[in-house]
């Protein structure tokens, strides 16, 4: 049982009650997907997004998934990072640790005028992939936990 | 903005790219990116085949239609009715007829979680 991008919008009783919910109806893994708000990629999108909707509520609580778990007597297994994909217009270019990332990860891309597009598919799955758990975990879009029953 | 205005927005730019072979890559390559690389991540720790897979909140269902393709069984649930529509496109867009009794859609429409319509 999983969800994504779900549980973070919920007050901190109501984070509880879900994984409750999901220790009850699971019979072997739950896996919970939130926004690493530490990542500079989810930083820097959030930023976009505010720009562009023009809306800046704050819509992600704080939420700790480990603590969730240990409180629901759910046994924490893994931790992952996910999602590293970024276009130009959502880069922050005042940002060095996200630039120098990206041109690690881009080849010889041009950094200014970049889309992801629908040829990428393949190639960002790759690319992902081949970046070490510590990269994953710094500049990963998602945070996802995945716990035993 | 509420769940199904926010929904609406999304269906429709999807329906731009419909006319495509695989319109998701065209909507949303990074979420197409990063959903196969969570089914696969969960193929890691569970045989998919025939596992049994419920998503809560599963937005557009690409991640069980994913997991679909690799023999699970899945159920996904959203309150939003838009989100439930545009999960039901993914299914008609990515799945085989002989595969659609294997995805389940249904809709939340109650805030206490017991009562569910089911949308398939």
């Amino acid at each position: 049982m999983f969800n994504v991008g779900v549980i973070e919008h919920f007050l901190p009783e109501g984070q509880l009650a879900f994984l409750k919910r999901m220790k009850i109806f699971s019979k072997k893994f739950v896996a919970i997907g939130i926004p690493d708000y530490n990542s500079p990629i989810f930083k820097s999108f959030l930023n976009y997004f505010y720009r562009v909707n023009k809306e800046n509520t704050k819509e992600h609580l704080e939420i700790n998934v480990l603590n969730l778990f240990k409180k629901t007597g759910i046994s924490f297994l893994d931790k992952i990072g996910l999602g590293i994909g970024i276009s130009s217009k959502e880069i922050n270019f005042k940002d060095p640790t996200l630039l120098q990332f990206l041109s690690k990860i881009l080849d010889s891309k041009d950094l200014k005028n970049f889309t992801v597009n629908h040829n990428m598919v393949d190639w960002l799955i790759k690319k992902e992939l081949s970046l070490s758990k510590q990269d994953r975990d710094i500049f990963g879009f998602l945070d996802i936990y995945l716990g035993k029953v | 903005m509420n769940d199904n205005n926010f929904w609406k927005k999304e269906i429709n730019r999807y329906l731009k790219y419909r006319k495509y072979k695989n319109p998701f890559s065209y909507y949303y390559p990074e979420k197409k990116a990063s959903m196969g690389i969570l089914v696969n991540y969960f193929a890691d720790f569970i045989d998919m085949r025939n596992a049994k897979i419920l998503e809560l909140g599963m937005g557009t269902g690409l991640a069980l239609v994913l997991a679909i393709k690799k023999g699970a069984i899945c159920t996904g649930i959203d309150q939003s009715a838009e989100a439930c529509k545009f999960a039901g496109m993914i299914k008609e867009d990515y799945l085989i007829p002989k595969e659609y009794k294997t995805l389940i859609l249904l809709m939340k429409i109650s805030r206490n979680g017991i009562q569910m319509k089911s949308l398939t």
